[in-house]
């Protein structure tokens, strides 16, 4: 597989679609969240036989809190890695700004809409990634600050209940368990659901695991990166099947 | 000591804190309340329902677009094939 295949590409063609620094920072997120969202979800629901179980598989309450801390500061060191990749790397800079929302963004949403309800023959094309796509970096992204700031608060109880009122507590506390969870629900639910579980994904796209993507798929997922890259003509059938 | 301010869950569930407080007096305001259940402050019940209703809404916001994808795409293979 080269960085930029013929042109055009044959649909097998693979392209390369992120770094390996990149999906070692995805490989780091995916082991810490999950980690953070067991231990996390055990508190959240201790009262329940989910929670009981958790908790004890987890070695109880202290071993519990220990774990969800350490991978708490792993988060901190992931988000910082994150930052500096972002901002000072050029490759990063541009993955930063092709992430920025756009106007275009929410007329594809709604045109997405009309072809799933069969109003448009095709979807729209979209760049190198999809409004739903950003939607999910962003949040994933702003919640785990979110996360890492009450996080924090919470941590460092003692300390902060002799700056803060208590009512900053009792809200940290809330925001934190119900953002937790709606991470949860975004990145396991909603993330996995799209990569993998959705119609012509299932029961598994291999981008996270090679960092390429099929020159069909590109066509197809992201028309406005592949003619970018290939120009307008189609990637060129070789008679062989196409590989999620 | 003052980790027992918190119940399982993370939240507080009571004491009488004020800004800059120190450890101590919160140790100590946390064994006051326990004696005087009355003085617990109430719980902010009221931002814990709208988170409640946050997560709900985005639950219902998941489901409806999983559920227009999947029948969306029903339908186009459907139609394709006849």
């Amino acid at each position: 597989m080269t960085d930029v295949p013929d042109n055009p590409p044959s649909k097998q063609a693979r392209v390369r679609r992120f770094t390996a620094v990149e999906l070692a920072q995805h490989w780091a997120l995916l082991v810490t969240l999950t980690v953070l969202a067991v231990t996390g979800l055990a508190l959240f629901a201790h009262g329940t036989w989910l929670g009981r179980t958790l908790i004890a598989l987890e070695g109880g309450m202290e071993t519990r809190g220990i774990l969800h801390r350490c991978f708490a500061v792993l988060l901190m060191l992931i988000v910082v890695w994150h930052f500096l990749y972002v901002v000072f790397t050029e490759r990063g800079h541009r993955q930063l700004m092709a992430m920025l929302p756009t106007r275009a963004d929410f007329s594809a949403v709604g045109a997405l809409i009309a072809y799933y309800l069969g109003r448009r023959p095709e979807p729209p094309p979209f760049g190198r990634f999809t409004p739903l796509q950003k939607l999910q970096y962003w949040g994933a992204g702003l919640g785990s600050l979110v996360m890492i700031g009450t996080g924090f608060v919470l941590w460092f109880h003692t300390q902060a209940m002799a700056v803060m009122p208590k009512w900053v507590i009792d809200v940290t506390a809330i925001v934190h368990g119900y953002e937790g969870l709606i991470l949860f629900l975004l990145l396991f639910g909603w993330h996995l659901y799209i990569v993998h579980l959705s119609p012509g994904n299932f029961p598994m796209q291999t981008t996270f695991l090679t960092g390429t993507i099929s020159a069909e798929r590109l066509f197809r997922e992201h028309r406005l990166e592949y003619e970018e890259l290939f120009g307008p003509e189609e990637p060129r059938d070789d008679g062989e099947r196409d590989e999620p | 000591m003052v980790t027992w301010l918190y119940d399982c869950n993370g939240s507080v569930t009571g004491g009488r804190f004020s800004p800059g407080g120190d450890t101590m007096m919160t140790a100590l305001g946390w064994a006051t309340v326990v004696q005087d259940a009355a003085e617990i402050p109430a719980a902010p019940t009221a931002l814990r329902s709208v988170a409640r209703v946050v997560l709900a809404v985005l639950i219902a916001v998941l489901a409806s677009y999983i559920a227009l994808e999947q029948i969306g795409t029903w339908r186009r293979r459907r139609r394709n094939r006849d």
